[in-house]
């Protein structure tokens, strides 16, 4: 037995190291500083660190109605974001417009009649603000959701801004 | 924040232990492996469900979740002692490099957990309906099911993974995505186990024993990814059900007294309420073990699983979840269009050696090998079941079936492995042949 086995154990190592050295350099080194390292993955588009605690931080700020997350992209790239902001902010309706190539609301190929809108999330990549909270919307309607500013804003302290 | 995590997991896989000390048969010794391995699959599960019952019936979480605990200790402590007394005798003891080797196996998947995340579907799905699961006090609210606006979730996804996250989710003072990740690492360590346990069971050999565990976790594509055993997607968990579901199979091919049927009948429901996939593969198994041995009544520990897994679709269709199904007929010339890529997909990745190493192509030759004493009957659930995965593929609604192809199968595959490698690993010098 101990031949075989030492037959068999040097087969398999010989047959797994070049995978297995191509599979080393993929693993992230060391813990992550966030609790909610796997949201922060789906949301480095953005980029939004330490997602789980900001939104839950910004969900204390929202009604329990339906709201919209506004991403000024096309859908493709912040669907992710779109879809960990959605789980945070649980039991609310959330809907996701994306404002490229054209206006539209997205729902991944299960169309339906979006609910009414009582507050939106501005999604903007690569500015200093990429998540910028609102209460209130002025349109149900994609094009004005898409064309409407923000200036008037403040920081809140949760890595978002309101209106 | 791990502490209350680890401290779930383990009541998760006691009460999977005490189940199955109480569904393996009295006439067969129970060896502590098996035992731990198959608790492993059924626990979470087990636990996960009770969970359930005890949120749909009103029960806050603050009392459901320390009378659940309680409630397995004192069965694993009653089924321990009831095992204990039976006339059986000792059997062999595991060898010492069987137990070097798992242990070392286990040790190196979790620390490949602890560096890696739950994954696209393990967030958005599975941990997302954990966390509904979870602040519902273990029910699943039909509200949700029936959110249009969160149709991307598949609500009428079977419930055994974020039953389980829930659980662990309901152990932590606060919220804490790596911690969960604690889950995921237990199932790896499960499904180490079960391989070492049925090919030990089935050849009675060392070596055989340890080829499978190192074929197993030395390859990538179990272990990072999307999909990998080390996620939080159900692949790990169905991997480890399907092959325990088989190695049972197998094992009670010579039972003429149904005294395998309670175990099977519990790893069948693990199974089809893990994935959909789980589902036809539980149906194919309870066809061919009736069709081999000529009664139904062979093949029935797959009706209590497919009655659950349907009941729970109908239930959430009933409240108003969309069928997450992603197909639709494509016409014959489009049909017969897709098989030729169908195939080239599944070939290309068994022979992706850059991910799975030489396991694919090595346990082809192993199976040639052994052609004569290998188990035609869990080969044959396991290839017709691959062949409907595959065929599946013909009805793709995905506007790219290439795409479609290249985020399923590999997961598809992998969730073989496991039973692939019992089945080749487990003919090697099997003292119950089929």
């Amino acid at each position: 037995m101990p031949r075989r086995l030492l037959l068999l154990v040097v087969a398999i190592v010989i047959s797994q190291a070049w995978p297995l050295s191509r599979l080393w350099p993929a693993l992230p080194a060391g813990h992550e500083a966030s609790r909610s390292p796997s949201s922060d993955v789906l949301m480095q588009a953005l980029p939004f660190p330490d997602a789980a605690h900001r939104l839950a931080a910004i969900a204390g700020t929202l009604p329990l109605s339906p709201g919209v997350v506004v991403a000024h992209t096309p859908a493709d790239h912040l669907a992710s974001a779109y879809f960990v902001i959605a789980m945070h902010l649980w039991p609310r309706q959330v809907s996701y417009v994306a404002c490229a190539p054209v206006p539209q609301i997205e729902q991944f190929r299960a169309p339906h009649v979006p609910p009414v809108f009582t507050w939106r999330i501005d999604l903007r990549p690569g500015t200093a603000r990429p998540v910028h909270v609102s209460p209130g919307v002025p349109s149900q309607d994609p094009s004005a959701l898409c064309a409407s500013s923000f200036a008037d804003t403040d920081r809140t302290g949760d890595g978002g801004t309101t209106r | 924040m791990s502490g209350g995590v680890l401290l779930g997991i383990g009541v998760a896989w006691m009460a999977g232990v005490a189940i199955v000390g109480l569904c393996w048969p009295r006439t067969e010794r129970l060896p502590l492996i098996a035992s731990l391995a198959l608790g492993g699959a059924i626990g979470p599960f087990a636990v996960g469900v009770a969970f359930l019952a005890g949120g749909t019936a009103g029960v806050p979480a603050a009392r459901s979740v320390p009378v659940i605990g309680a409630l397995t200790m004192m069965a694993a402590a009653w089924v321990a002692w009831r095992r204990w007394r039976l006339p059986l005798s000792r059997g062999p003891r595991t060898p010492l490099v069987v137990l070097l080797v798992v242990a070392s196996a286990i040790v190196w998947s979790t620390w490949v957990a602890g560096r890696t995340h739950l994954g696209w579907d393990g967030t958005v799905v599975w941990y997302h309906k954990a966390r509904m699961l979870a602040a519902s006090d273990g029910a699943m609210p039909s509200t949700a099911l029936a959110d249009p606006t969160r149709s991307w979730t598949a609500p009428d996804y079977p419930l055994h993974v974020p039953l389980a996250m829930a659980w662990v989710r309901a152990w932590q003072p606060d919220e804490d995505e790596r911690a969960i990740k604690w889950l995921p690492a237990a199932w790896c360590a499960a499904v180490w186990l079960l391989v070492a346990a049925a090919v030990l069971e089935r050849t009675r050999s060392a070596a055989w024993t340890t080829a499978a565990v190192l074929l197993l976790v030395t390859a990538p594509r179990l272990l990072v990814g999307e999909g990998s055993y080390t996620s939080g997607y159900a692949d790990g968990p169905l991997a480890g059900g399907l092959a325990a579901l088989l190695w049972i199979v197998w094992r009670s091919d010579d039972d003429e007294t149904g005294i395998w049927q309670p175990l099977l009948v519990t790893l069948a429901v693990v199974v089809a309420c893990t994935k959909q996939e789980g589902l036809v593969a539980v149906a194919v198994a309870g066809a061919m073990s009736a069709w081999r041995a000529g009664r139904w009544s062979r093949g029935a520990f797959a009706v209590p699983a497919i009655a659950v897994a349907l009941g729970w679709q109908a239930w959430a269709v009933w409240h108003g979840a969309p069928p997450g199904m992603a197909y639709e007929w494509p016409g014959l010339s489009g049909a017969v269009e897709r098989v030729g890529p169908i195939a080239a997909a599944y070939v290309g990745e068994w022979l992706d050696v850059g991910v799975w190493g030489g396991l694919w192509p090595g346990l082809a030759i192993l199976l040639w090998a052994q052609r004569k004493s290998v188990a035609i009957g869990p080969l044959a659930i396991l290839a017709t079941t691959s062949f409907f995965g595959a065929l599946a593929f013909v009805w793709s609604d995905w506007p790219s079936v290439s795409m479609h192809l290249n985020v399923t199968v590999p997961r598809l595959i992998a969730a073989t492995a496991p039973s692939m490698i019992v089945v080749a690993c487990g003919a090697g010098s099997s003292p119950k042949r089929t």
